[in-house]
């Protein structure tokens, strides 16, 4: 037990550190509902004219879709690939299990940007195209580490012994998963569904090599933008994608809650 | 139901071997303990019985058929864990069911046969709550349930009982026991508490080092242990190691202490010259004041005397050696720093040749 007076200290720390890393999202939240014509704060006016220029301008739509579907997917196919990669980690001897855990973490360790750019020179080499897919497949590559994580972690929490008595009472291996393995890693399972979808909806470093002009992420959009123009239309963009965030984590708190989700309770 | 056989069962781990050679019988709704100190191999055997991990050679045959190859879930083996291995996302009813499930019983027959399961364990009004809101015996009571109602072949038990405390352990011993008896199941026993196995089964498997040591009954196998390992192993012993000096028909002659010669019984286990142990249980040995005619007999300190009711308790030491003896209530009374005479008629305790 702390006693009264550091934890009253220890609270306002708490709450400053959050007004800090919150603060300037904040202040672009603020700034996307303005009425002037320039960045500036605090607004001189509010209005929602910024976002009808987002709704007016296909491409940051397009771009949005484009975000929303490689999010998607990335989220569904590093989740399935992860799990099944925990199970073999963590369910199973093998020779090499240490060697291809390593390699299954690799990509934690590598700077985005390179490794985009090694994608791209690997997609040239092979003449393929840039397009959803190789951006779902590099998103999916780099979210993978954080699946097999979070499931290696849900994994680890239930007794090993509950499968075998499944597996006696007649279940097969599939059976075994389907009827008693996933129901108890469904935290581990979710956590990992909305952290790929969050990672890859972010994700600028590598898709700035991977989009094109027809299959450009959100993130890549905004940065190709403001390149040539500071206008607050950059502020209802970046506004709409922590939108986006709050309703995930929103939807989690809901469902599984977010202490379960990291294992908490 | 079924025999269960193994033969020449050996498992070897990357540099160790976990289970030698083992072979063994059990019959037809026969109830097995199997005996030993953690790391004797026992689990492993258990696990091979139920197709977890597969021996590197030799065969298990249940009810003789060969089962290499065949995957857990065609075994029809109910297994019992010691952390009872419940589901923890089903209700008591679900667990019980969830056997009877995977082998597309018809759901209108599922719900008589799980009350049956659950009423052969005394547990009938629990069938909605879930695991954790149980307590540890009722969470066995139910993993029992719930390996009995797919009517197995063969029941294994993990060490089901060493998550109890110490009451509800024996009762848990003498219900396991009546209701193995009751549908007649063969049943193999993990656990490394003799007591445990001796209370439960029709026969025991002492294992060591991943080889059986000795198989038999309690009896059998508390009154004349096929070696040292066994003797130290199940009970308590007294061990008088010493030289063999003489053999004269069923006896032998002993040095013990450098100096004292004491006499045994002889089995024909030993050889004059041979290094040898006398292996006496506390209950064998009496204590008085002064040495006792036709006796074996051992001056000996009187070290600690504890009062446990029903009998008296007393450490001494001879020598370098102590000794523990276990004496009826109004038996010679002692106190702690007395001197005495331990004594012992030639005719009891075992002697076996040391291990080289």
């Amino acid at each position: 037990m702390i006693p009264q007076g550091p934890r009253r200290w220890l609270g306002a720390f708490a709450i400053l550190a959050c007004l800090f890393s919150v603060a300037p999202v904040l202040v672009i939240v603020i700034e996307s509902f303005t009425s002037a014509d320039f960045i500036v704060f605090p607004p001189p006016g509010l209005s929602l004219k910024w976002y009808v220029e987002f709704a007016k301008r296909p491409e940051f739509i397009d771009s949005a879709i484009v975000s929303v579907v490689v999010a998607l997917c990335t989220s569904l196919v590093s989740t399935a690939l992860g799990t099944m990669a925990a199970i073999a980690l963590n369910r199973h001897t093998f020779i090499g299990r240490k060697v291809l855990q390593g390699l299954f973490l690799a990509p934690l360790s590598l700077p985005g940007l390179i490794f985009g750019l090694a994608l791209l020179q690997f997609l040239a080499k092979y003449g393929l195209p840039r397009n959803v897919f190789s951006l779902t497949l590099a998103h999916v590559i780099i979210t993978m580490p954080f699946a097999i994580r979070f499931v290696s972690v849900a994994l680890l929490g239930i007794d090993a012994n509950v499968e075998r008595a499944a597996q006696s009472l007649g279940a097969d291996r599939l059976r075994t998963f389907w009827h008693v393995t996933f129901p108890l890693i469904r935290s581990g399972t979710a956590a990992s569904l909305v952290f790929s979808f969050i990672l890859s909806f972010d994700e600028v470093a590598a898709s700035l090599f991977l989009s094109s002009p027809s299959a450009m992420t959100l993130p890549v959009r905004i940065f190709v933008y403001i390149d040539q123009n500071y206008d607050p239309l950059v502020t209802s963009v970046s506004s709409l994608l922590v939108f986006t965030a709050v309703i995930a984590l929103a939807i989690i708190e809901k469902t599984v809650g977010m202490g379960r989700l990291f294992g908490l309770r | 139901m079924a025999s269960v056989e193994l033969r020449n069962v050996t498992k070897n781990y990357a540099d160790t071997v976990a289970v030698a050679g083992l072979s063994l019988d059990v019959a037809h709704g026969e109830f097995v303990a199997l005996l030993g100190p953690s790391g004797c191999g026992k689990t492993t055997t258990l696990q091979m019985l139920a197709g977890f991990i597969s021996p590197t050679s030799g065969d298990i045959l249940v009810g003789g058929q060969s089962m290499r190859g065949v995957p857990p879930h065609k075994r029809n083996i109910g297994v019992v864990f010691q952390s009872y291995a419940l589901f923890p996302h089903l209700t008591v009813f679900d667990n019980i069911a969830f056997g009877l499930k995977m082998r597309n019983v018809r759901s209108a027959d599922v719900a008589g046969r799980v009350a049956r399961a659950l009423d052969l364990v005394q547990l009938t009004s629990l069938d909605q709550r879930y695991p954790k809101a149980l307590s540890g015996g009722q969470q066995q009571r139910v993993a029992l349930a719930r390996a009995l109602v797919i009517e197995p072949s063969v029941l294994l038990l993990d060490e089901p009982l060493s998550n109890l405390d110490a009451n509800l352990r024996e009762q848990m011993r003498f219900e396991i026991r009546e209701i193995q008896k009751r549908i007649g199941i063969t049943t193999v026993f993990v656990t490394h508490d003799q007591h445990e196995a001796m209370a439960v089964a029709d026969r025991l498997v002492v294992m060591s080092n991943g080889t059986i040591r000795q198989v038999g009954t309690a009896q059998q196998i508390y009154e004349s242990p096929a070696d040292l390992f066994v003797a130290e192993f199940i009970g308590q012993a007294n061990l008088l190691r010493g030289q063999v000096t003489e053999i004269r028909g069923a006896e032998a002659e002993l040095v013990v202490a450098q100096t004292v010669k004491i006499r045994a019984p002889h089995h024909g286990r030993v050889r004059v010259g041979q290094m040898a142990a006398l292996a006496l249980r506390p209950e064998d040995l009496r204590l008085a004041s002064a040495t006792e005619a036709g006796m074996n007999n051992l001056i000996c300190n009187v070290v600690r005397v504890n009062y446990l009711g029903s009998a008296l308790n007393v450490g001494v030491r001879v020598g370098e050696l102590d000794l523990v003896l276990m004496l009826p209530r109004g038996a010679y009374r002692v106190a702690a720093g007395e001197g005495a005479t331990v004594y012992w008629p030639p005719s009891v305790g075992i002697l076996l040749p040391e291990e080289s």
